[in-house]
């Protein structure tokens, strides 16, 4: 990760920034969606992931220190995913196989939410998102 | 729509609340399909979008609107070694990928 960062370095004109985004895991519980109304189903199996990324912000934390790049601002927001069914939540969640699963007991109460719900009814993760600015300190 | 990410616009508003990117050359690390480029790219000079991952460039290519086809371009890279001369960015975007 040094490496990736110092490589945008490189590539970054004088006075150049750097926009750090990512998710702030684990996810929040997954909800059933219908209208304005949210009901929560429960949570993903997330039991091997620590929260946050301490990789990440250890090698953020390292080109800061080598004068790399200075920390100008951090923001952040929730963003929620939708699905219309559990296959599609099951398909988007292969992605993040290594610190997120679904587990079979969820993913039958899912099914049952969506089908009592009807059409209107939708699948909703919601993620917490971490944004840092960074600028180039030029060498 | 059978799925749908971040419909209420959270992750553009944010983005354009903390970084002017109107008329920057931009990185894009992690680009995959261009989710968020789109967000941006209409008032960016221009981005170059990577990812390790052909099949996401290959996406990100076929699917950039026609008013960006001379703006956006897709690059096969991976992020430790940059196939990019030095100081050519105004800005570079780590979309979900660090």
């Amino acid at each position: 990760m040094v490496h990736a960062l110092s490589e945008m370095w490189r590539t970054l004109a004088a006075g150049g920034v750097l926009l750090d985004i990512r998710p702030y895991l684990p996810f929040g519980p997954l909800e059933l969606v219908r209208g304005p109304e949210a009901r929560s189903l429960g949570r993903l199996d997330e039991a091997e992931f620590d929260p946050g990324d301490p990789a990440a912000d250890n090698a953020v934390a390292e080109v800061t220190r080598r004068g790399l790049f200075a920390l100008r601002h951090t923001s952040s927001f929730y963003s929620s995913s939708y699905w219309d069914s559990v296959a599609e939540l099951r398909e988007y969640l292969k992605d993040w196989y290594d610190v997120a699963r679904l587990p079979r007991r969820l993913a039958g109460e899912a099914r049952t939410a969506l089908r009592r719900a009807g059409s209107s009814g939708r699948l909703r993760l919601k993620t917490y998102v971490v944004v840092n600015v960074m600028r180039k300190i030029p060498g | 729509m059978t799925s749908s990410f971040d419909p209420e616009g959270h992750e553009a508003a944010t983005l354009a609340s903390v970084l002017e990117l109107t008329g920057a050359r931009v990185l894009e690390i992690g680009a995959g399909d261009g989710r968020l480029t789109w967000q941006y790219a209409a008032r960016a000079h221009s981005v170059i979008g990577t990812d390790s991952d052909a099949e996401s460039v290959g996406y990100l290519m076929e699917d950039r609107p026609p008013g960006l086809w001379d703006r956006v371009a897709g690059v096969i890279a991976d992020s430790q070694h940059l196939p990019f001369a030095s100081e050519r960015f105004d800005a570079a975007v780590l979309a979900w990928s660090l």
